[in-house]
């Protein structure tokens, strides 16, 4: 024990002495793992956000396709879906989009009549009356308003409206609830002038789970221009699209992680002259070559974890902090860039130890395999030389 | 009964790059002894084979034929990890070059060998802050190698080669980058070193060195062959 923390002690002198490679070695590998951590802390959270928000959202959702568009549904068909055997209810949805020119945010106004989603208020209350709204985070820091504001909204017809703020959601599911705007229900179709037999949506509910599938074919037998969505669609949706597109982010980044794999082995197979020396005079007084092999690999693991956890936390701060500028938009998508949202921290400890592993190891492995070479041979050979 | 020698080298050879083109013979054939005690001088010109003889003798590296005994045991073929016991307990090397870590500082220069050892930290610091004090060298304990003058490099090599108490000092050409006074300096030490009972061999090719009358054997080498041997 006490010869190892001599040995150690010598290991962090020697990395001091030679501060500028150790610095810069440093520099490069927290780089990389920087990179390659806001890549996997940006698809974990993004997915984890999709999935969470997911969880209280609809069994089924039932849309109208009219020439394989999405299309307002007429009402009655949620009398003909309530009667299929298994159906617990069918409520009409009304929403829609709204795009701001002025601060070029698109917002999601949904009206809340007798169907409420499980929405979380951080203040205030659901709107009640006509001139009422309850709205998102991100509208908050787009548009500054607060609860006991005013919202400004330009409907189709170049008419302002006026609605006063009532509340606030909570950042909990902040991918679906940023850019929310909720109004009354009958403010919201005064606001899109929509037809009062109509929906935007119907969300059906289910007694028995196993038959949801089931009954999306019935109601698209029944009613064919139809298109039943199960969450269990929406959900691999979403997964689909963020590991396709952290899998392409990753392709990107594996070129940093190979670019500096190789900067690795140079370094290490590139054992210069100094290092060289100073392993022949170690041997020459007396040290063994497991001691020689225990300080390089004091030194590999050194740089290899300090670069490691400043990666890590580097990319930690990238993307939870300042919700990764560098790589919102190639992952998150042109629907949910702006406004934007804080992401909420989530880490995939497996990915983590994949990523540790396939970045420590070899570089150790290259730290210790030409300093093995060079400890086995006589130090007379090594310092002659 | 006679005394067993301290160091007895039988039928020594060494070649270089064997079974290559540039196969080269630096030693061939040597055999002598050296006892508990002595100062031996190995001279002889440039190329003649002592720095190979020294590092043979100090188990830096193998002899490619014939045997090393030190204290009556062969030692040219032990394993790599008791060489390297050797080296460090019984063997203090000053070289040519004085091989100091030239960004460390004069401290951990001399405590290096004794880095991997089992002794405890402050017991090292101590042994090395004394022997610093010897060598007048007090002052400078925080100092890096690289900004000390050509004798002050050589006393730290000479410390350093103290700092295990070794039975053997090993100095290659230690008067090699020195002026007269210096190299009178580092007799006065050697000479103080044989006093307390060291064995001490010194590779030089220095008049200065070979003519001193600390000097008890004189071994001199010729184109890797013992030329003659003497007792001045």
């Amino acid at each position: 024990m006490r010869r190892q923390l001599k040995i150690l002690e010598y290991t962090l002198s020697s990395l001091l002495r030679r501060k500028y490679k150790s610095f810069s070695l440093i520099a490069v590998y927290a780089f990389t793992i920087a990179v390659l951590g806001s890549v996997l802390f940006l698809t974990q959270s993004l997915k984890s956000e999709a999935t969470g928000s997911l969880v209280s959202a609809p069994e089924i959702v039932v849309q109208r396709v009219s020439a394989g568009r999405h299309d307002l549904v007429p009402i009655g068909y949620a009398e003909v879906i309530s009667k299929f055997p298994g159906v617990k209810s069918v409520t009409p949805r009304v929403w829609g989009y709204y795009y701001d020119s002025l601060v070029k945010a698109n917002l999601t106004l949904i009206g809340i009549g007798e169907y409420q989603e499980q929405l979380e208020l951080l203040d205030g209350r659901l709107p009640i009356k006509p001139d009422e709204c309850a709205i998102g985070m991100g509208i908050v820091n787009v548009f500054g308003p607060g609860k006991g504001d005013a919202l400004v909204l330009e409907n189709s017809a170049s008419t302002s409206k006026t609605f006063k703020i009532t509340g606030v959601f909570r950042a909990a599911s902040n991918l679906l609830t940023n850019d929310l705007v909720v109004l009354p229900e009958a403010a919201l179709r005064q606001f899109f002038a929509m037809d009062s037999t109509l929906a935007t949506d119907l969300v059906v509910e289910v007694y028995n789970q196993r038959e949801i599938k089931t009954l999306a074919k019935k109601i698209k037998y029944h009613l064919s221009d139809t298109r039943p969505i199960t969450r269990d669609e929406i959900l691999h949706t979403y997964e689909t699209l963020f590991n396709w597109r952290s899998g392409m982010m990753l392709a990107v980044a594996v070129a940093a992680l190979i670019a500096f794999c190789i900067l690795a082995w140079d370094k290490a197979t590139g054992i210069t002259a100094e290092e060289k020396r100073e392993i022949g005079v170690l041997k020459a007084l007396g040290w063994e070559t497991a001691d020689v092999l225990t300080i390089k690999f004091w030194e590999g693991l050194v740089i290899s974890l300090t670069s490691f956890l400043l990666g890590v936390i580097a990319a930690w701060i990238h993307v939870f902090v300042f919700s990764a500028p560098a790589l919102t938009p190639l992952l998150k998508g042109w629907s949910v860039l702006f406004p934007a949202f804080q992401l909420s921290p989530v880490v995939d400890f497996y990915q983590l130890f994949v990523l540790a592993f396939l970045t420590i190891g070899p570089y150790l492995a290259c730290t210790l395999i030409p300093a093995w070479k060079t400890a086995t041979t006589d130090p007379e050979q090594v310092m002659r030389d | 009964m006679a005394m067993s020698p301290l160091l007895r080298i039988e039928q020594l050879s060494k070649v270089y790059n064997r079974y290559r083109p540039d196969e080269m013979m630096a030693l061939k054939d040597l055999s002598f002894q050296i006892s508990s005690g002595d100062v031996v001088a190995l001279t002889g010109p440039s190329g003649s084979g002592k720095t190979t003889m020294l590092s043979l003798l100090g188990c830096l590296s193998r002899p490619t034929t014939g045997s090393i005994h030190f204290k009556e045991r062969n030692i040219s073929r032990l394993p790599e990890r008791f060489l390297a016991h050797i080296r460090r307990e019984s063997f203090g090397f000053v070289f040519q070059h004085y091989n100091l870590l030239r960004d460390c500082s004069v401290l951990e220069n001399v405590m290096l060998p004794l880095y991997p050892s089992d002794q405890p930290w402050r017991e090292i610091k101590q042994a090395a802050v004394q022997l610093l004090e010897r060598f007048d060298l007090a002052g400078m304990q925080r100092k890096k190698v690289k900004l000390l003058s050509g004798g002050e490099q050589q006393r730290v090599a000479i410390a350093r080669a103290l700092i295990a108490d070794p039975d053997v000092v090993i100095a290659d050409e230690p008067t090699a980058h020195l002026d007269r006074d210096l190299s009178e300096d580092l007799l006065d030490i050697l000479a103080g070193l044989n006093d307390v009972g060291k064995t001490i061999i010194i590779a030089t090719h220095d008049p200065l060195i070979y003519n001193a009358g600390l000097i008890k054997r004189r071994i001199n080498l010729r184109h890797g062959q013992l030329d003659e041997e003497s007792a001045p």
